[in-house]
């Protein structure tokens, strides 16, 4: 079969998998990989370095200092309830904090409060922190979320050699991931450890077509343990392990129910993890926190739909969700459910023609759904399946540019919603190089500047757009997936 | 995809199962040491001291405690009280039926949450409940019980079956020796009905004349100064760590020498963040400003509950001190005559959770 740009592409899921991966990588196969990454690698990991000490994005890197020193205080994560996600990022931090607190690292050494913060907190409605977090902390957090980066990259450019069988295209993906911006942005700068949800995807992707279905069903499982949406592309992924869809074949000769029930007893298995809760007599809080914003405040927006609020004009959107508050996060999980359900039949269909292209366009419009749909989307969210977009783009030239709209769109958000300033109150607290009080001013100055052309407000200049970009990529990458280049009777 | 040699360990393969390891690993042992280690002091009232000599305004006393893991700085504050602080009931009022002002249902919602968990972590001796307004009618109705209970409305408007131009629940609870706390617009400015969206013009509000009716005073605020901060710390906010500083619809500083009022938190000008003002034989305890941050909110007044700042009568001494793991003993002359003292030990950081108080009669 011959691509667009018309070179020829390996078809079958892995194939070259069972050629070159299926034995123990030689000497050379190692070299070409280390050569193949090196410089991507060496580049991407000084940048992030570099931007590491003196960034962060306070309203949620104080929630990861929060837990940190929780974990020096043996208060336990939910002890406090501050921990507002399921646990897993919150144990590493509490690891983290046990560590850094026997080499001699106090709790003052990792953050300050600065009062003089409190009034960008107030003039951004709760969306700063009056914590700054120390260099020393920024880098020993996101030096965590650092090691998730490489191994996705690794995984991504895995994926792409096996499913192509070109090298140099691999490579690409392993750039186009390691030295995103967005990616870059998300880890470095922010602090968002959606990098691990991003991880335990693909890693639950590569172990379910390589056929490890205990250790896929683990991954996905420990996916689910650090954010829950994995939960949504849990169906597919089932499905998948059990041998569907079946081609032609009678049932009881095509099912693999022993693979399915392997994947299941995989994601049940992660759930050791939450057997300190259980014992600690706090799981009920875990389950509190981890789901309290289901329950909706009226708020909305983001990278969804519902960012069109912030466009002139559609402001109706959101007296339409503070009117309907109480009941908007149900709706919305309900309409999040039906659709991922929706999208797994339409993979599952489409993998009748091409296995790992379905499990990778499946999980990507599933997760995709999930943020679109979701009354208050974080930008963030996109980093879980940035790696599955890459590896599509990659093998199949599908969905490249919606990807890289994605991307900047993704990146775009977060500096435009609090101005770019927001992100440096580390540098301002620990250095000369800038005052705290030209941070304050500028950010509040950003959060009351008036609307202009089309933004209800400054920020809505560039979110609003962003949030309509993110609308245009899905609905693209929705037709670009459907339209895929396989002869219907391929068997992957 | 069923060929047995794909079932083989690739490199892929190989990196994940290797990262699963690792954090699985990780998180195993963060798990044991964090939930099996010793925690930082928390049970308030851990705390040993004892009379070393008196001298007629003067006290010697020697407190010693064990700060445990994650405490490095501890700050000792003592002041005289009325008498041992009693444990109050708190009731924290969360109706769905009632509209919020300023704040959000989460904020509310979050107040209790937050207050209940930092105060149960204490061993705070009594219960943290929350409220609808049917319970906190009936609750204030009972004057008998009025001294032993304590109720927290951060919603900024009174339900109108409690406090309106038609209905006044909370002055004789108050006179009666009940304790509330408030946090959003000016307090009795506002009132509102089940089902009902608060609007302004609504005709059972007392607006301006809610403050000066429920108080029997005047120097509140009604109208609100958006986003001012104190910029000065009271003495025991100080001692105590406090961090609220709002004082949009600060009380008067001038309530202090007109009516014994007690500015707990920080001062801008003549605005109080955080006020104790007397009325009767209870009080009332002013937020100045909307509650948009239920954590800060939480904790100081965690703080303010188990120090037993809200029964202080005078001044307040406080002495800072290092810690070097284990129990520390630390010897102290106090300048009071008092015979009841609070004597606290805690964690003054805005993440501190250590805090132990201990009651001396000199």
């Amino acid at each position: 079969m011959r691509q667009p740009g018309g070179r020829a592409v390996v078809q079958a899921p892995l194939p070259s998998a069972t050629a070159s991966a299926s034995a123990a990588p030689s000497g050379k196969d190692r070299f070409a990989v280390v050569r193949g990454v090196a410089l991507p690698l060496v580049i991407g990991l000084a940048v992030r370095l570099v931007l590491a000490p003196y960034t962060s994005w306070p309203h949620d890197d104080v929630v990861w200092y929060q837990a940190t020193v929780a974990g020096q205080h043996h208060t336990t994560l939910y002890g406090r309830l501050e921990f507002p996600n399921p646990p897993l990022w919150g144990y590493l931090l509490q690891g983290l904090g046990w560590l850094l607190g026997h080499i001699g690292v106090t709790p003052a050494m990792l953050g300050v409060a600065d009062p003089r913060m409190q009034s960008v907190d107030l003039a951004t409605g709760g969306g700063f922190s009056v914590i700054v977090t120390s260099p020393l902390y920024n880098v020993s957090f996101k030096a965590i979320l650092f090691v998730f980066d490489v191994a996705t990259g690794l995984l991504i450019r895995h994926l792409a050699l096996s499913l192509s069988g070109a090298p140099r295209r691999a490579n690409l993906a392993f750039a186009a991931w390691f030295l995103n911006p967005f990616v870059i942005y998300e880890t470095a700068v922010h602090g968002g450890f959606d990098v691990i949800v991003a991880f335990f995807t693909i890693a639950s992707v590569v172990l379910l077509l390589e056929r490890h279905n205990l250790l896929a069903g683990l991954a996905v499982g420990l996916g689910i343990l650090t954010k829950v949406a994995p939960i949504f592309i849990v169906p597919l992924l089932v499905a998948v392990a059990a041998g569907l869809p079946l081609r032609g074949g009678r049932l009881r000769d095509g099912l693999d129910l022993r693979g399915a029930a392997m994947f299941c007893a995989g994601g049940l298995l992660s759930c050791v993890a939450l057997f300190p809760e259980v014992l600690n007599g706090t799981a009920l809080e875990m389950l509190r926190n981890t789901f309290t914003r289901i329950a909706g405040g009226g708020d909305v927006g983001g990278l969804c739909i519902f960012g069109l609020k912030n466009f002139r004009g559609m402001t109706w959107i959101s007296a339409f969700a503070i009117s309907h508050r109480s009941a908007l996060g149900l709706y919305a999980v309900f309409i999040q459910f039906v659709t991922s359900l929706g999208l797994t039949l339409w993979a599952l269909l489409l993998a009748r023609r091409n296995r790992a292209f379905a499990v990778l366009a499946g999980i990507s419009l599933i997760f995709a759904a999930l943020v679109l749909l979701a009354p208050l989307a974080s930008p963030q969210y996109v980093l879980w399946f940035v790696p599955e977009l890459i590896v599509v783009s990659a093998v199949w030239m599908r969905g490249g540019w919606s990807t890289a709209l994605l991307c900047a769109a993704s990146l775009l958000f977060p500096l435009a919603l609090l101005g770019g300033w927001s992100v440096v109150s580390p540098l301002a607290e620990y250095t000369d190089v800038i005052p705290v009080s030209s941070v304050v001013a500028h950010v509040i100055a950003w959060q009351d500047a008036p609307g202009a052309l089309w933004g209800i407000d400054r920020s809505a200049i560039f979110t609003a757009p962003a949030s309509l970009a993110a609308i245009v990529a899905f609905v693209t990458l929705l037709i670009r997936y459907q339209r895929a280049p396989f002869p219907r009777a391929q068997h992957a | 995809m069923r060929d047995a040699g794909l079932r083989a360990w690739s490199v892929g393969s190989r990196i994940a199962v290797g990262v699963l390891i690792g954090v699985l690993v990780a998180t195993g042992v963060s798990e044991v040491l964090i939930y099996r280690g010793r925690q930082t002091g928390l049970a308030s009232t851990d705390l040993a001291a004892t009379v070393l000599h008196r001298s007629g305004s003067e006290v010697d006393i020697r407190v010693s405690f064990d700060a445990g893991p994650g405490v490095s700085d501890v700050r000792l504050v003592a002041f005289p009280v009325q008498d041992g602080p009693v444990p109050r009931t708190v009731s924290v009022l969360d109706d769905p039926a009632y509209d919020v002002l300023g704040a959000d249902r989460h904020t509310v919602r979050g107040a209790f949450d937050h207050m209940q968990v930092e105060l149960g972590l204490h061993g705070y001796p009594r219960p943290v409940r929350e409220v609808t307004v049917p319970a906190l009618v009936a609750l204030m109705g009972d004057l008998d019980h009025a001294a032993h209970n304590m109720v927290v409305i951060t919603t900024g408007v009174f339900p109108a079956e409690i406090f309106s131009r038609h209905a006044d629940l909370v002055r004789p609870w108050l006179q009666a020796g009940g304790m509330l706390v408030w946090g959003g617009p000016a307090i009795g400015y506002y009132s509102g009905h089940r089902d009902t969206p608060v609007t302004i013009t609504d005709p059972d509000n007392l607006r301006d004349n809610g403050p000066g009716v429920l108080l029997g005073l005047g120097g509140i605020e009604t109208n609100p100064v958006a986003g001012r901060l104190g910029s000065t710390p009271t003495v025991m906010g100080a001692a105590l760590s406090l961090d609220f500083r709002q004082t949009d619809v600060g009380v008067s500083t001038l309530l202090q020498a007109t009516a014994g009022a007690r500015l707990l938190g920080w001062v801008e000008g003549q605005h109080s963040s955080i006020t104790e003002i007397p009325v009767g034989k209870g009080s009332v305890l002013v937020f100045g400003g909307v509650i948009f941050d239920e954590l800060t909110f939480a904790r100081d007044m965690t703080r303010l509950i188990l120090s037993g700042a809200l029964q202080a009568t005078d001044a307040v001494s406080t002495k800072d001190v290092q810690t070097g793991g284990g129990t520390s003993t630390v010897d102290w002359q106090l300048p009071f005559a008092q015979t009841s003292l609070s004597v606290v030990a805690l964690d003054p950081s805005t993440e501190g959770v250590f805090l132990q108080r201990a009651t001396v009669r000199t």
